[in-house]
């Protein structure tokens, strides 16, 4: 009997690691998920800031069309986003977000009145504080894919995931503009 | 005598004009003062510094007495050994009569010194009453009775019942005064030290602002509005608080530093090798800091990194993986700490937790916003010079001694005020602290 219960305690240990591991992997994974919808979830609040932006153009008689252009295009690029990891799409929203702020502030330049308005520098620290949190929402994200990373490629973890939950590995989000501003690229 | 009273009417003197200081320029006049007073300035405690010795010198010789006799007894042929012993026995047996008025002669001292003296005209028959006085002692006879029972007691306690011996217990007892004697004496020589400290924590609060608040009263209202103060069994109490103003680009607040200190009772029960128990209450004091301020972003919500501090309420876990290694977070509901938790301002708190000890942020449903952690070193940055070298204190001091860690944290409480705001919404004002 003893013997018997002496050969069973590793295997109950063992059983033991593999769930607490296999739990683990799947915990990590739906983070990761979590933290993705988080970053879509910030990347949306932009549509905030788009009725002050067409409202500004609009009480000031603004006669570029650039703004509104860039406008649509932002709003275009925010309802393209899906609920899947598409980091492409993402990227394609940030860089409309970007072009709207420079157009923005090209375009201030000819309304003194305006630039110097309330309303300017809500919508300004608005769009900032946006890209904050995207920026922010986007490092949570990488951070998570790591740490997801890490549990399914090292050991014991990449034994279960080989054998049991068969993830695959996230890439982490990176800008491709951003990149591109580089002649280096680590050979990953 | 005369000249230590002045030593000591001197440094309360100092004491006090660092103490009525409003300003830096008030702080380095004072040490400014010191540097180019006429003195004296430090005590002249030979006849204490004499005793200490004396009993230094008394404990060794009566413990190499007790040694000998215990271990060598027979074996030693030295008739000057017999001498010194016949004489110290002798001196030694006589020990309850001298002992009460030599120390009456050193209270007496020390009273003088203070100021606190019988009404007799000169000091040396103020000091000769003191010591008769004390000798009366000798002429209870309890007394008597009573001391030998000490010695033994003493000697019985410290060997663990290895010795009864009154000579080992007077050893023991003489080495415990001269410690005594040697720390009072440290502190008299360094009474610069401290009071540098008090003028460096002065001059750090004139710098940031910050200005001593009452603490009467405020305990019971911040253990009403929040979790964090109730803490420990038996004592609570707010040793200090101090307020200030922190101006931001976007907001200004009003916000109270605090310094908590809480104690826990607990019982503990022992059992010796005989198997007898006995019970004895421990105390056992904690202290906390923290920041109080208006918060009208958000209510209701309690995070802790603290083990030792669960909040109640619905719990919420972040899309952070390294903010909820850090924090438990409880709410009122769940939405409401879901709109708190902005991913940037996850970002901020995450670095707050790993920056602070057993950090705490809690937002009570009235809005106000509490910061606390066990990290002490918010106020007590050391000094680089003190009062024995003042031409460089007075340097240190005239300069902005800025509370780094101080900053940092009502930065990111900044931060965390811009990042919960609403831009399109007109900005609360700067608003005056309000007792909870």
């Amino acid at each position: 009997m003893i013997e018997s219960l002496i050969l069973l305690l590793p295997l109950l240990v063992l059983l033991i690691l593999v769930i607490t591991i296999y739990n683990g992997i799947i915990g990590k994974h739906n983070a990761v998920d979590r933290a993705w919808a988080s970053v879509l979830t910030q990347e949306r609040q932009k549509n905030k800031i788009i009725p002050h932006v067409e409202q500004m153009v609009e009480q000031y008689r603004m006669h570029e069309a650039s703004v509104l252009k860039e406008v649509t295009a932002l709003r275009s690029a925010i309802s393209d986003l899906g609920n899947g990891v598409d980091t492409a799409k993402l990227a394609q929203a940030e860089q409309r977000t970007t072009a709207l702020l420079k157009g923005l502030q090209v375009a201030v330049e000819a309304y003194p009145e305006l630039k110097a308005s309330e309303t300017y520098s809500q919508v300004m620290a608005e769009i900032s504080e946006q890209q904050e949190q995207v920026g922010a929402a986007i490092r949570i994200f990488n951070r998570n894919v790591e740490d997801f990373n890490n549990a399914i490629q090292m050991f014991p973890g990449s034994l279960v995931n080989g054998l049991l939950c068969r993830k695959a590995r996230i890439d982490s989000f990176s800008d491709s503009e951003a990149r591109g501003g580089f002649d280096y690229s680590p050979n990953l | 005598m005369n000249h230590n009273r002045q030593v000591a009417g001197n440094i309360a003197s100092i004491k006090a004009d660092v103490e009525a200081s409003t300003t830096q320029a008030d702080l380095v006049e004072v040490i400014r003062a010191v540097e180019n007073h006429p003195g004296p300035l430090d005590y002249n405690d030979r006849p204490m510094r004499l005793l200490q010795w004396g009993l230094i010198a008394l404990s060794a010789i009566c413990l190499a007495i007790a040694f000998i006799e215990g271990f060598l007894y027979g074996s030693v042929e030295s008739e000057v050994f017999y001498r010194v012993q016949q004489l110290i026995y002798f001196a030694f047996s006589f020990s309850s009569f001298w002992i009460p008025p030599l120390i009456a002669f050193f209270i007496a001292l020390r009273l003088e010194e203070r100021g606190l003296h019988l009404p007799l005209p000169a000091a040396p028959a103020r000091i000769a009453a003191i010591t008769v006085l004390g000798g009366l002692l000798a002429l209870v006879p309890m007394w008597h009775h009573i001391y030998w029972m000490l010695l033994s007691g003493t000697a019985t306690l410290v060997t663990n019942g290895g010795s009864r011996s009154p000579v080992v217990g007077f050893a023991i007892c003489a080495l415990v005064a001269s410690s005594a004697i040697w720390t009072s004496l440290r502190k008299r020589r360094n009474w610069r030290k401290p009071v540098s400290k008090r003028i460096y924590l002065l001059d750090s609060l004139f710098n940031n602002d910050l200005k001593p608040v009452a603490t009467k009263g405020r305990i019971e209202t911040l253990l009403d509005t929040f979790r964090e103060f109730d803490r420990g069994n038996h004592t609570r109490e707010l040793k200090a608080l101090y307020r200030g103003q922190y101006r931001g680009d976007e907001h200004s607040f009003d916000y109270e530093l605090y310094h908590f200190h809480y104690v826990r009772q607990r019982t503990v029960t022992t059992t010796d090798s005989q198997g007898n128990t006995s019970t004895r209450t421990v105390y056992d004091h904690y202290y906390r800091h923290g920041l109080l301020l208006d918060f009208p972003f958000a209510s209701g919500i309690g995070l802790s990194a603290d083990s030792g501090l669960k909040f109640k309420g619905e719990r919420y876990r972040s899309a952070s993986n390294t903010f909820n290694r850090l924090f438990d977070v409880r709410a009122e509901d769940e939405m409401s700490a879901a709109r708190f938790l902005s991913p940037a301002i996850l970002e901020l708190l995450s670095g707050l937790g790993k920056s602070l000890k057993d950090a705490v942020l809690e937002i009570s449903a009235e809005g106000r916003l509490c910061l606390a952690f066990d990290d002490d070193d918010l106020l007590s940055q050391k000094p680089q010079h003190d009062l024995n070298n003042p031409a460089a204190f007075v340097e240190e001091i005239a300069g902005h001694t800025e509370l780094v860690k101080l900053k940092q944290l009502l930065d990111a409480l900044h931060g965390i005020m811009r990042l919960s705001d609403n831009n399109f919404r007109a900005r609360p004002q700067t608003k005056e602290v309000t007792h909870d």
